[in-house]
Formats: C-alpha cells, structure tokens, sequence
C-alpha cells in the first residue's frame, strides 16, 4: 500500500467513523466512486479489530523483564526455563546459582558468565562461548561436568550443568593428611576429563583445583572448559593483578594469593597465572600441552602443599619457569621420587619437552600408582542413544541392592515406543540406539568395572530369540563390542571386567530378557575394562523393576508425590506385554527429553530433537542421586 | 529552530534522555529481581517509576509530564531494540557454530523479533504518518494507556483509539501478518 493510498484509507476510516449515524455501505460506495480496492481497503481496516488480535496490544515484556543489569539474581528470578534458588558461587568466570529446571524437576547448576566475558561489546565472544559450551555439551565423560543446556539472558550466556553436591578440588585437598596416592588418584580422574576434551580438540585453558568439582561420589569432574579462551592477551601486553583479593583456590601465603588471582586485561579474562604455561604467560599459542602444564602445576601443589615455583610476581615467573627452577621437594615428604620426575618433566618450560598428551602423562601416573580399591557398591552407566549423542546419560544402582555378590540377575532394555502424542517422533524408535554400560561392582572383594557399548535395532518381526510381542517394540543387539579404552595399567588379577549377553538370560517367569552381566573371566579385551571411576549421573537410570515407578507420559510429566503410578498405563501394558520384567531385572529406563543429535549426514532427515521417551522411572525425579 | 526527533523542539528535558534511559533499565532490573516467577514486567511500571524518580530529583526539567513520557517511551523503544538486537545476534553466532537450538526462549524468539520488525516498520510509518508511529510508539514501546497517550500528544482519547486502531492495521500489514487484498 503506497503512503497515498494509505492517507485516502485513513481519510475515509475517519469519515465512516466520525459519521456513525451514517450508512457505511452507502458513505464508502459514493466516497469510493468505484474504486474496488480502495473500498476494500477501507473496509479491511475497518474490520481490523478482530483479525489484529493482541497484536501489539502488549508492550514486550518479556524482553523487558530480562532486561538485566548484572546484579545478582534473586531466588525466585527465571532464566529461561529455570528458577534461580540461590547463588552457590562465583568468580571471574561469573556466577553459579542453584537453580530448578521445573520440566524435569530436578536441580541444576547454572553458570552465568560475566557481560565482560560473554562480551557485551562483542557479539563474537558471546557466540564463541555458546559454540564452545556447546561442545562441551557433546562431550560426553564421566570426569567432565555435563553440561545440560545453554542460553542467554539478556546480553548475558547461561550454561546449565549437572547439579553435583560436593567440594572443588581445592577444598579437598585442603583436607589434612590427604595421602599422596589418592591426591594422584583424584588428578588422575581430572585428567581423564582434560584428556577427553583433548581427544575432542579442546583446550581447558584455565585448569586449577578451583575448576574441579569433586563430588559426594568421590568423582572428579572438570569444569569452565574454555571459557578462559574467550580472551587470550595480547603477546606484547603486560599482564597486571586485576584486584588484590585472593581467591578460595589458592593456599595460605600472600605470594600464591597474588598469583592465584584472576588475572583481566582491559576487563577480559585472560587466566590464573599461576597455573599457567610459560607459553600461555607469554600469550602464545595454547594446545593440550599447556593444559598438561596447569594439571602439573595442581597436582604439584596438591602433593607439596605449594606451587612448584617462587614467584614474586606474573613478570618474574615466565623467568623462574624458562630457568625451571622448581623448589625442592620438601625434606619430609613421602611423595615419591618416580612421581616428582613425571611432574618435572610436566613442568618443562618448553611444551615440546612435556609429555606427548595428557593420556601419556597420565598413563605414566597409573603405570607406577598402585590404584587404591574402591568399596563402594555402584553401579554407573552411561547411555548414549542415537549414533550422535549430546548429553551423558547416566545411571546408577541403588545402593541397597547393589551389595554383596553379583544381585544383579539381568538388565532389560525396554522397549522403546513412542507412546507420547508425537507422530512425528515415530521415526525415534526405529532408529539405532547404542547404549554404553558401565559397571562398578563390588565383587569378591574387589572392584570390577566394565564399559560395553551395544548397539541396538529394533526389530521388526518378532523372533524366537527375543520376548518381541509387537513389532517395532523390541530391539536386538547386533553388536556388542567393548569400548576402545585405553587401560592397559590395570591388572587383570584384581580387576574383572563383565559382559552383557542378550541370549540365554531368563527371569523369574521364565522368560527370555534383554542382558545378562557376565564376568569375562578370560579378560579378553585390555581394552575393555576402564578406570574405577563412575560415570556421571543423568537422565538415564537403572532401577529394579517396580510398577510404582513406572508412569506414561506425555512430554511433560506430572509428578504427584507418593502417587503409585501406572495408571495412565500404556506403559505398563507394553511392559506386561513384553512380558520381560520382573522384580529381579534391573531396567532401563529412558528419560524424556534427552536430545538427540542426527549425524551430519542424516541432518535432512532427522531433525535435532529433544526426545520425549514417555517412559521414565518416578524415582529419578524423587530421589536424584544427587539430592540425598 | 530544528525539530527534535519527536516532532517538537527540544527541550531542556531531552538531556535528560541518557539518565532516562539508565534508569529504565535500572528499575527493570529491580523489579525482576524482586518479582515472583511467572510475572512479567510492567512496562507502564517502570515509565511512571522513572518519571517519579527523575522528576524528584530534576523537578524544572521534568515540570512537563506528557513530555517526559514521550521521552521514556522513546527511550523504552530504544532500551528494547538495543537489548532484542543483543539478543538475536548472540543466537545468531549460536546457531551458525553448530545446531543446537536455544531452549530458554524458544527456537526462535518471537519477542525479540518482533520487536526489531516493529521498529523499522514504525520508521517507515513514521514517514507517512508521524501521529500514528507516535502513537505506537507510546502505547507500544512506553506501554502508556489510551489516556496517557493523548494528554502527552494532546488530542482526544478518542482519536487515540482510533488512530491506534489503524496504526496497527497497517504494522499489522507490513509485518506480513495480513494478506493484503
């Protein structure tokens, strides 16, 4: 409509208007004088009210509201889906609050990163960290803290990360009388984590004890990968101390708070000088090396109670590191030789001098560490489901039936159906699946553990050798094979590793089920037996069977408290009608909404999808793991 | 003497357009943060809060009321787009390092993007009719009532109304959400 055209409209609206007492059809028909389409213009504008809705009838206050200056947020404040409860931390990375995600009803951490490093000016280091969180969120490893969700909130990113009770790394070592094994222990879980972002292509950046969450499992988790890489100094710049506080993850002298400091340059982080490489100091290039370096430098610390260098001050240390001077090991440590000259040569100044990768350093650790044994009784698992995989997944035993030898009779895998109201997700289950169990047993006294990855297919005709009652509804494992894991430190006298089998495994009733564990007492693979170290916890859980836990949902469950459940009972139909479970079968159960991430190539077909298996286990929202 | 970008000369006031514009988005974060979850913020609210504060403190400039109003709401339009932009383009970089959709508002943010299209679309309008994108402008941007918006641009509520009423239908159009016949 040219601006002429709309004038005359205006005009004539206002006439028909002005002039209620007058007939509308005959005002127009001679105002208009045969012009149709101006009539009709008229009249589509003077008809408008109704097809405009609430169009613009409100002020955009959604966008107001997170019109956020960068205070604190309150409890009760929503960012995005989530409900802040409290600030649990903070630091020069931004700040952490406890939080309540109410569609899944569980806790979880969120990390809001500072204007100044999200880049209120800069669009790109905004971006930058979404990319980096997001792939971080691809990583999936039990040392890794996952990472659930990302957002934005006003000119600010979120990320939102697996809710963990526990300490940093820092606190816990600040225990008194920590023996020098499980310090190594504890790095050596960290380690695994840098080595996993590593194998992924990213760099950590900014490793110190603060940027390790130990949790009540006693699981090391590393976090903040690469958010130190949202700015890098510029190589002429003179790195001065931002502020004169010390931080929590320094020890006691004045010289380690100065160093411990959070180092910003024009407002942007750069990094923790005194866990940094000589060549991150210097503002050169950083790779997985310098992150061996920082991992040297706590660990170090960690062992000696100090930093391995004295310095003064950010210009004397490239200095004192270029001329490794390391401080003597103190006279009364027991800390063993074979481990001060892995971290010596950690330590080197010259990257090319270190260690190949953190995995050889760390093999290095293992190969001369007797690994103390693990008593507790868990079982973890990871489950992965489509051929790309976001989030780790993961389950666990209650602890009450995972004690003493082998109860455990069988794990089904239910089948998957697409029992929500989505057509469009029907195409999920008769996709593959791979699902990675990891078993952490206590057997005879000693700690087992085993990876297995399956892949599953659904089977579409029903076959003797699985309970499929209905098509499409059953999966059969059509390879079994071992995750590819190096641990080869492990001595297949004390460690056994166990098998899943899908074949000759009955129930109670009788029945053939999904999986057995079986110890693979040949040991097989070296390969296949990892480190004792659980696996972190997540949207997938293991339970023993109990149709009070089971509920059909649609994608948002309700959750009623006490409610014995199973009414809405599509599922417990098709559980009957598998007719796999019984009370002696530990199930696994899939959660709503875990994404689901297509591989390149499917990208056309398949869409990302948040998938809504509406089978899910009530206790998983009742009694996390994580929330005792 | 040169119009200000309101139509109207300027005034001693129009100085105060940076602290307006700090204190709006001063008092939106207050309020969020005080707000229970689920409320949305008023942005009528925060117009008279401002208004309240800063003619308080600046009681000759802030002596015309309509006037302050219009410069809030120009403000509030300016607080708005600044922050949707902010918005869209951090999802933008998102989305072009990878697929993952952003869940805290939704795949794709209505909000924000409606209001950077109403915002140019207001400009054209403005061009034709520069009552009318005044008007949206304080009812839209300012979230002033009917009444509000006529004593600060001094016409009857009735024509604000009506004027209102077109204004719409023709961002309605130009938006695309109307087939145009």
């Amino acid at each position: 409509m040219t601006p002429e055209r709309f004038r005359e409209v205006d005009r004539l609206v206002n006439l028909v208007l002005d002039h209620p007492e007058l007939d509308r059809a005959a005002l127009l028909d001679g105002a208009c004088a045969g012009d149709v389409e101006l009539r009709a213009a008229v009249d589509s504008f003077l008809d408008s009210k109704e097809k405009l809705g609430d169009f613009l009838a409100q002020p955009p206050s959604e966008l107001a509201g997170d019109l956020l200056a960068s205070g604190p947020l309150a409890s009760g404040v929503r960012l995005g889906r989530y409900v802040i409860r409290e600030r649990i931390g903070g630091g020069g990375m931004g700040v952490v609050y406890a939080a309540y995600d109410p569609e899944l009803d569980r806790r979880v951490a969120l990390k809001l990163v500072s204007p100044a490093v999200a880049g209120t000016g800069d669009e790109n280091q905004g971006a930058r960290l979404l990319r980096e969180a997001q792939a971080m969120a691809r990583l999936s490893h039990p040392n890794v803290m996952p990472v659930y969700d990302m957002g934005t909130f006003g000119d600010q990113v979120f990320i939102a990360m697996e809710y963990v009770e526990g300490n940093t790394l820092t606190e816990w070592l600040a225990e008194p009388k920590r023996h020098w094994r499980d310090i190594v222990s504890m790095f050596v879980q960290a380690g695994r984590g840098l080595a996993a972002a590593h194998a992924a292509g990213l760099f950590h950046r900014d490793f110190k004890p603060n940027n390790v969450l130990v949790g009540m499992d006693g699981r090391a988790r590393v976090l903040d990968f690469g958010l130190a890489r949202s700015a890098q100094p510029d190589k002429s710049a003179e790195l001065d101390v931002a502020d004169g506080r010390a931080p929590a993850d320094t020890k006691s002298t004045p010289r380690l708070a100065m160093l411990g400091v959070t180092v910003t340059q024009q407002g942007k982080f750069v990094g923790t000088p005194a866990y940094m490489a000589p060549e991150q100091l210097m503002g050169e290039r950083a790779d997985e090396r310098t992150d061996q370096y920082s991992f040297c430098v706590a660990l170090y610390q960690g062992l000696y109670d100090e930093l391995p260098f004295n310095a003064e001050n950010f210009t004397s240390l490239p200095e004192l590191v270029g001329q490794r001077r390391v401080k003597e090991a103190p006279n009364a440590t027991s800390v063993p030789l074979w481990l001060r000259q892995i971290l010596l040569r950690g330590l080197n100044p010259n990257p090319a001098d270190r260690y190949s990768s953190m995995e050889v350093l760390l093999d290095e650790l293992v190969r001369h560490r007797a690994l103390p044994r693990r008593r507790s009784v868990i079982l973890w698992g990871v489950a992965v489901a489509g051929l790309l995989v976001l989030a780790a997944l993961g389950f666990r035993f209650l602890t009450n039936f995972s004690r003493g030898v082998t109860p455990v009779k069988s794990v089904a895998v239910l089948p998957f159906a697409n029992v929500g109201s989505e057509p469009d997700n029907e195409y999920l289950i008769s996709h593959n699946h791979n699902i990675y169990y990891r078993f952490d047993f206590d057997i005879n006294g000693s700690a087992n553990n085993a990876v297995d990855k399956i892949t599953l297919q659904p089977s579409l005709d029903p076959s003797p050798d699985t309970t499929c009652a209905t098509p499409g509804q059953c999966f059969t494992d059509v390879q079994t094979q071992l995750l590819n894991e190096t641990v080869d430190y492990l001595d297949p006298t004390v460690y056994t590793s166990w098998r899943i089998y899908n074949k000759a495994t009955f129930n109670a009733n009788g029945r053939t089920i999904g999986y057995e564990l079986v110890p693979d007492l040949q040991g097989l693979w070296s390969g296949m037996v990892t480190t004792n170290e659980p696996w972190s916890s997540g949207e997938l859980w293991v339970t023993r069977y109990n149709g009070c836990h089971l509920l059909a949902f649609d994608n948002h469950p309700p959750h009623i408290p006490g409610v014995c459940a199973g009414t809405e009972d599509n599922v417990t139909e098709m559980v009957a009608g598998a007719g796999s479970i019984d009370g002696e079968d530990v199930v696994v159960w899939y959660a709503n909404r875990f994404r689901h991430f297509p591989r390149d190539e499917d990208q056309d077909k398949m869409p990302i999808e948040y998938m809504s298996f509406t089978i899910q286990p009530r206790s998983f929202f009742h009694h996390n793991p994580v929330e005792p | 003497m040169k119009e200000g970008s309101l139509g109207v000369q300027p005034t001693e006031l129009d100085g105060l357009m940076p602290v307006i514009y700090d204190e709006l988005k001063r008092l939106a974060a207050r309020h969020l943060r005080r707000q229970a979850p689920g409320h949305t913020l008023q942005t009528t609210a925060l117009v008279h809060e401002a208004y309240l504060k800063l003619a308080k403190a600046n009681p000759t400039e802030c002596s015309d009321r309509p006037r302050f109003f219009a410069l809030a709401s120009r403000a509030m339009r300016s607080v708005l787009v600044d922050h949707a932009r902010r918005r869209l383009a951090v999802r933008r970089g998102f989305k072009a390092g990878g697929s993952l959709p952003d869940e805290g508002g939704g795949v794709v943010d209505v909000q924000g993007t409606e209001v950077l299209e109403v915002d140019r679309a207001l400009a054209r309008l403005a061009e034709i009719d520069s009552r009318k994108a005044r008007i949206v402008e304080l009812r839209y941007f300012g979230g002033l009532t009917a009444d509000e918006a006529a004593e600060v641009l001094g016409i009857s509520p009735v024509t604000i109304h009506r004027q209102w009423l077109l204004a719409r239908t023709w961002l309605h159009r130009q938006l695309g959400r109307t087939t145009a016949e």
